[in-house]
């Protein structure tokens, strides 16, 4: 290999695209190791951000799995660990979603631990409490913390993923439960954030995912308790969000009210 | 700052690469090793459990920061929020060096941005140099520290270079301002690949090659060994192997003794036995005073301490 | 007092309650688990190491190689999987 007529920059686009994209590498060639290393790499960086999933799945099938990622969703950050968000829809669409289609759901729920376990983790402003008595509800809305995220599943993800974590003796849901809310079917919601420096997760109801989710679009305290389908409890939900370190503040949305609630 | 009571003896610190296995290790036993290094990119989230982790280290020991990502070689511009997530490590931790490797990582793929997550090697040219040159100053510029940078294994044999891979590190180091960080092993193994006659003899022209004064680290390790014909492939799995040993005596004479770590990544023994290996690198620079003080004090003296 | 300022003062009063009574913890003891994942960008080159470097490489065809799961899936005694597709038939119209 030679620069002579290639500028490094074209020469550098050549040898990284051969390593992502070149099939049938003979092993004598030196550009199978950079391949495998990749594979191998990548591969260890899904199992670890994917723990559970790993488990699930069998460790030697994550190596197909990275190979097929690597080819949807490339590397870009620097870190292996920002890599690999599109696992869920990955699995969704391939014939893995046929025999076991909780798994993409559980993909999901563990990028969102993956996130909140690396996320800034913003104490909540408590003076901010008094713009209760200040404002209006329609007027006030709530900010949350940059590490939550809500998670909605027909499968009872949760426990599947307690099942595996042998390390905290709390978790240890009996298998006949958990194929009994598979029978179910039953939705089941969760809040998934930062708590004292590690991912947490609290289950909701449904008015308080669906709250959290609108929440995030800006909307006022107010009109979400006049607009959900289900009864949204303030009252309740603001101490746990607290608690749990779900919000970061109160605060006034400045922007007039489209309806009064009342 | 480096709490090892060999360390005034010696004149040079001996740590350990500090791997996820022994993180409860390190926590629990400071003995042994006068630093630690930690790969920068596995401590870039900035909260969580692997910050808490870092900071707890940083208050027992002192942290080289050794990157594997910053592909300071790469023609496509290095990405500026990696560069601000490693500045921000480094306020936090205040690493007392900073290294990475002569490599090359961000690319593009059909137009789209690529970082390719592995360490790839650059033909020995002028315009890498000026290239690595310039990546090398921003980078050092916003940190506000200089770099280390690291000699590279390559599996990809460039023909006709215009220059070494020595003179090629040289003229980075002088262009940009950053110092080397020698890694003995990885001479080894380009020599061996590259079917040297005499790998050891080889590397140690190789080292002939390079002014003394710009090699501020060592690092040791060991490779799977290979069927002959075969190429080794530097996957940090073993201990430090006998050539090896042999290769940083002579370094340690040509350089005289610099900081030095043992880097383990793969198939990892326990804490023990790491710092057993960290405690025949010591061996081997006390053994290098001595040879110094036998002829009459060497001719470069005993060197200054690697120091935060 | 109209029912929203009403809603407004009982959560605040709860909030302050609850903030006074615990001070942004204790939530739940079983909360807080996980240590440090491991490092994900280690230098030590992989495909030196894994036993599978060799077979695997980055291949070509994807539909080829049908992905079968093998860990803890089948552990459950293949109730998991069989009750999973029954459900997904269901939900899917085919049953």
């Amino acid at each position: 290999m030679g620069c002579q007529h290639l500028s490094l920059r074209e020469w550098q686009h050549n040898l990284t695209t051969d390593i992502f994209q070149k099939y049938d590498v003979d092993d004598a060639n030196p550009l199978a190791i950079y391949q495998n290393n990749l594979l191998m790499t990548a591969t260890r960086s899904l199992s670890i951000s994917y723990p559970v999933m790993a488990k699930m799945i069998g460790h030697d099938v994550m190596i197909p799995l990275a190979s097929r990622l690597l080819k949807q969703e490339l590397p870009e950050t620097g870190d292996w660990a920002d890599w690999g968000e599109e696992l869920a829809l990955l699995i969704h669409e391939s014939e893995l979603n046929e025999q076991l289609p909780m798994l993409a759901d559980m993909a999901r729920f563990e990028w969102l631990i993956h996130l909140a376990g690396r996320r800034a983790e913003v104490p909540f402003c408590s003076a901010s409490l008094e713009l209760l008595s200040l404002y209006e509800l329609d007027e006030l809305t709530v900010t949350l913390s940059p590490s939550v995220e809500v998670f909605r599943s027909h499968y009872p993800i949760s426990k599947l993923w307690a099942l595996h974590q042998p390390d905290v003796p709390d978790y240890s849901p009996a298998p006949e439960q958990i194929i009994k809310e598979l029978e179910n079917g039953t939705p089941q919601y969760l809040a998934i954030a930062q708590f004292r420096g590690r991912p947490a997760q609290e289950p909701l109801d449904q008015s308080e995912h669906e709250a959290m989710t609108e929440l995030i679009f800006g909307k006022s305290i107010g009109h979400l308790i006049d607009d959900q389908t289900t009864k949204f409890n303030f009252i309740q939900w603001l101490p746990k969000a607290i608690q749990n370190g779900w919000i970061t503040e109160i605060t006034h949305t400045h922007s007039t009210s489209i309806q009064n609630g009342e | 700052m480096f709490r090892s009571e060999h360390h005034q003896a010696l004149s040079a610190a001996v740590g350990v690469g500090l791997r996820h296995p022994h993180y409860q290790d390190a926590l629990s036993e400071t003995a042994g090793v006068d630093f630690v290094e930690v790969h920068s990119e596995n401590f870039f989230a900035p909260a969580g459990a692997t910050r808490d982790f870092i900071r707890a280290v940083s208050e027992r020991y002192p942290i080289s920061l050794h990157g594997t990502s910053l592909g300071l070689g790469s023609a496509e511009p290095i990405n500026t929020d990696y560069i601000q997530r490693l500045k921000n490590l480094t306020d936090d931790i205040r690493p007392f060096a900073i290294s990475d490797h002569a490599s090359f990582s961000w690319s593009r793929l059909n137009g789209r941005r690529l970082h390719a997550g592995d360490l790839l090697p650059l033909p020995f040219i002028e315009e890498a140099v000026n290239i690595m040159a310039e990546n090398i100053d921003r980078v050092q510029q916003i940190l506000g520290q200089q770099l280390l940078l690291e000699n590279l294994v390559s599996y990809i044999q460039f023909k006709q270079s215009p220059m070494s891979e020595m003179e090629f590190l040289t003229k980075v180091a002088e262009q940009s301002g950053c110092a080397l960080l020698l890694d003995i092993n990885n001479l080894l193994v380009n020599a061996h690949n590259q079917k040297a006659d005499d790998p050891l003899q080889t590397a140690k022209q190789w080292i002939d090659e390079l002014p003394i004064d710009l090699v501020k680290e060592f690092h040791l390790a060991g490779y799977t060994p290979v069927a002959p014909g075969q190429l080794i492939i530097d996957d940090h799995s073993q201990a430090v192997n006998e050539e090896c040993w042999a290769l940083f005596d002579y370094a340690l004479d040509h350089f005289s003794p610099q900081t030095t770590l043992i880097e383990w990544d793969n198939q990892l023994p326990d804490w023990q036995r790491l710092q057993q290996e960290a405690e025949r690198a010591r061996r081997h620079i006390l053994q290098h005073v001595q040879r110094q003080n036998i002829s009459g004090g060497g001719s470069h003296g005993l060197p200054t301490s690697v120091t935060a | 007092m109209n029912s929203k300022q009403r809603i407004a003062s009982a959560a605040l009063a709860l909030a302050i309650s609850t903030l006074v009574a615990t001070p942004a913890q204790a939530a739940g003891k079983e909360k807080c688990y996980g240590i440090a994942e491991a490092g994900q960008n280690d230098c030590g080159n992989l495909a030196g190491t894994h036993s599978c470097a060799g077979q695997a490489k980055v291949d070509n065809d994807p539909g080829e190689w049908k992905l079968v799961a093998k860990g803890t899936c089948i552990d459950l005694g293949g109730m998991l999987k069989d009750e999973a597709k029954r459900r997904w038939a269901e939900t899917n119209g085919k049953s």
